[in-house]
């Protein structure tokens, strides 16, 4: 049993774990940064640090959608530095059991790249718990 | 108890470091004397006096090696000292190997690396020059149970009689880490500079000791002083009963017509701050500023609705000349000479001397000029850089410069030149060979330059090397751009003279500190950045038609010369070419770029905070800043842009 910030991107449940979330950020815009890596909507300030913020759509695959006011930034800390993700919708916070996360059918891991760790079922909803270091590791910064 | 070993590390080595810059400062001091058959009592005092506190140091984190090596050269200069302080100059580079192998063990402590064993033949050669041995043990009672007393070298006992026939006593006091005391600042490293003002600190031993809450580190201070069991406790945290004595004190009367002896206080009205918390307090500044801007902005908005902010407008007035003066107060406190910078240059020069064979005779010309610790550090390397090819291409051999009619021994000239705006200009010159413009080119495999700055742009460009083989201290390679990518990234100014035959200056003008910024900021496709007012030489209106299109860009006529221009938002790919009204004129290695922006909106003071995520590593875009409404506001360097843009034309879009 583990804490997961649970986070919603066109209509798919996804979670990281709370281990990996700093805070939660309401949506205010971002700094535009030109010629910035793949997938970077810009900087914006919160808690006195300047963070870059990533579109979590762009990272996924996903068709990009203009943010919304639901629309959220979870700032997560990978390799010592706080970043952003800007998703379309963040309200949960959820306790996963281990034994409810079984590892991805081997398509979704092939077709997201490792992103998708695990996929929980709550109920009847499906979440995909997702590997932060995959979805923003170095490895992935000049995709 | 790890937090107060860590605590003390640090400690550890940042003083170390200190002790062995300034030992090496001493001895090189030494060897000039000795070259010039002068006295020089007082450096060989010194020399100890750093050499001393450093094996006490490197004692208490049991550094044997270092221990061993320090001593060592402490038996050298003790004889020295007998002999009338002139040290043979043949010792000199004994010694200095000895302070390399020294500060190596520090280095592989710092890391949390075993150190290595002090090279056999290294304390051998040691050993040689100290010919004038200390005899065997002397016989001291010491207020020490044995285990600790058997640690005690012969030098240290030899101290220890020494101290006593003087009339001084020896004690022992225990001083225990806990948080509590960490808390308070109260660190091994503060309790023994406490107890040096009383007297000597002969030696630090740590113990490791079992208690309740788990093993602990716990030392116990060797000190010889006049001062009372009352004054030692003090010192060390203690109270008296903790205080071991070897001899009642003397009375003062025993010391004879010297009377009491006034305590040493060593840097006395200095405060060695760590530069982590000067940043803090700038940081802290930094939020204050924002708010400023917040204060001004709701000023405005005030005036806006028809309200009378007079009253206001003044204490604003006053608010901002105080932060201005609180700022420059701040900076003040990061400042170090450029003397205390250039410290290192000699050693460095003689190491690359004796590598490359050839003889130099230095110059530096410091002044009273200071520049910011950040600033220093990040523009050392490249004065490094630029000594190095002064030594491997162009300072010529011995022979050669005989030869030519020149003397023997190469000159270097390091001198410094503070300008009124707020920069500072250091000059690192040679008389040797000058560059060969040809040979570069050729190299290069570019047409010849026709101008310094031309010349200077090919030595720059990545990887060309001059040397006909790569040397041992230069490399190939790999060079003078990063010396002038460092330069550009400090927002400074690198420029080159040379004559063939007669020597190369380089000329490195940077900003004297660099955390706080006059900016321009402006609108430029629908964005605001800033971008330093002193990488800017003039705002221009762009005339409705541009003089002609080349290959390179648009130009513009401006103060009747013509100049390239290039859309901003072209260069950084933040939108549409379009044409822009006004421009800002930048230089770049003496060329003048203009870029066209928008709108100009004004001049702001405003601290930078530097950005190095991976993620917005862009060329051109350096830095964060806070225009007052809370949102990052980009930091242009205009110079690289200006490059870039010269660089790739099919970018750079017309301004037209």
């Amino acid at each position: 049993m583990s804490l997961h910030v649970v986070f919603q991107l066109g209509g798919t449940d996804y979670a990281l774990p709370a281990d990996d979330v700093l805070h939660l950020d309401a949506w205010t815009g971002a700094t535009p940064v030109p010629g910035a890596a793949q997938g970077v909507v810009g900087l914006v300030t919160t808690r006195q640090r300047v963070v870059p913020v990533l579109d979590a759509r762009v990272r996924l695959g996903l068709p990009p959608a203009a943010p919304t006011d639901q629309s959220r930034v979870i700032v997560v800390s990978q390799g010592g530095r706080a970043m952003g993700l800007l998703v379309d919708r963040a309200r949960e916070v959820l306790r996963l059991a281990a034994d409810a996360a079984q590892p991805p059918p081997g398509v979704v891991a092939q077709d997201t790249a490792g992103v998708v760790r695990a996929i929980a079922h709550v109920g009847q909803r499906m979440i995909l718990i997702l590997d932060l270091r995959q979805l923003v590791g170095p490895e992935k910064l000049h995709a | 108890m790890s937090i107060s070993r860590e605590e003390f590390f640090s400690g550890f080595v940042a003083e170390t470091d200190e002790l062995l810059r300034g030992a090496e400062v001493q001895l090189l001091e030494l060897e000039r004397a000795a070259r010039e058959r002068r006295p020089a009592a007082k450096q060989a005092r010194e020399l100890f006096r750093l050499l001393h506190t450093l094996k006490g140091l490197a004692a208490m984190v049991e550094a044997e090696p270092v221990v061993q090596l320090v001593h060592e050269m402490e038996s050298v200069l003790r004889q020295a000292d007998r002999s009338g302080a002139a040290l043979p100059a043949s010792a000199v580079p004994v010694l200095l190997d000895g302070l390399r192998a020294a500060d190596e063990r520090v280095r592989a402590i710092a890391q949390r690396r075993e150190p290595a064993p002090a090279p056999r033949e290294l304390l051998d050669a040691l050993a040689a020059l100290a010919l004038d041995r200390p005899a065997a043990a002397v016989a001291v009672e010491l207020p020490l149970p044995g285990e600790l007393e058997a640690k005690l070298g012969p030098a240290e006992r030899q101290e220890l009689a020494h101290e006593l026939a003087q009339g001084r006593r020896v004690v022992a006091v225990e001083f225990v880490p806990g948080p509590d005391k960490v808390a308070k600042g109260l660190t091994i490293t503060e309790a023994r500079s406490r107890l040096a003002r009383l007297g000597t600190v002969v030696k630090v031993f740590p113990r490791t000791v079992t208690g309740p809450a788990g093993a602990a580190v716990v030392f116990t201070l060797l000190v010889t002083t006049g001062a009372d069991d009352a004054a030692v406790a003090e010192a060390a945290w203690t109270t008296p009963d903790q205080v071991r004595s070897s001899a009642p004190p003397a009375p003062a009367a025993a010391g004879g017509d010297k009377g009491p002896e006034e305590p040493e206080l060593p840097g006395r009205g200095v405060v060695r701050v760590e530069v982590r918390r000067l940043d803090d307090a700038l940081e802290r500044l930094s939020a204050l500023i924002v708010t400023r801007f917040r204060l001004h902005r709701v000023a405005a908005e005030m005036r806006g609705r028809g309200l009378d902010v007079r009253d206001l407008a003044a204490v604003l007035v006053d608010a901002d000349r105080q932060l201005r003066d609180l700022r420059a107060a701040l900076m003040r406190t990061r400042m170090i000479t450029v003397a205390q910078l250039l410290e290192r240059v000699p050693l460095i020069l003689r190491g690359l001397a004796h590598k490359t064979g050839k003889h130099v005779r230095l110059q530096v010309e410091a002044g009273r000029a200071e520049l910011d610790k950040g600033v220093g550090d990040a523009v050392f390397p490249a004065i490094v850089h630029l000594l190095r090819n002064a030594l491997d291409h162009g300072l010529e051999a011995p022979a050669e410069r005989e030869r030519l009619g020149k003397p023997r021994e190469g000159q270097v000239r390091i001198a410094c030149v503070e300008h009124s705006d707020a920069q500072l200009e250091l000059v690192i010159q040679d008389d040797g060979r000058g560059v060969d413009a040809e040979a570069v080119a050729a190299r290069a495999g570019r047409p010849v330059p026709r101008s310094a700055a031309e010349l200077l742009e090919l030595l720059a460009l990545p990887g060309l090397s001059t040397a006909e083989a790569a040397t041992e201290t230069s490399g190939r390679g790999m060079g003078m751009d990063i010396v002038r990518r460092t330069v550009h990234r400090l927002g400074g100014e690198l420029a080159l003279e040379t004559r063939r035959g007669a020597g190369t200056t380089f000329r490195l003008r940077v900003p004297l500190s660099v955390s706080i910024f006059d900016v321009f900021a402006f609108r430029c496709a629908e964005q605001t950045y800033v971008a330093p007012v002193a990488a800017i030489e003039e705002v221009v209106e762009v005339p409705a038609e541009v003089t002609r299109s080349t290959a390179r860009g648009a130009m513009i006529q401006r103060r009747g010369r013509v100049t390239t221009i290039f859309d901003l938002a072209g260069v950084l790919g933040a939108g549409e070419a379009s044409r822009r009204p006004r421009a800002l004129v930048v230089r770049r290695d003496g060329d003048a770029v203009a870029l066209a922006v928008d709108r100009v909106l004004g001049q702001h003071e405003v601290v930078v905070r530097p950005l190095d995520h991976p993620l917005v590593t862009v060329p051109g875009v350096v830095a964060t800043t806070d225009l007052g409404d809370g949102r990052p506001t980009l930091v242009l360097d205009l110079a690289t842009l200006a490059g870039r843009a010269s660089a790739a034309p099919s970018r750079a879009s017309d301004a037209s």
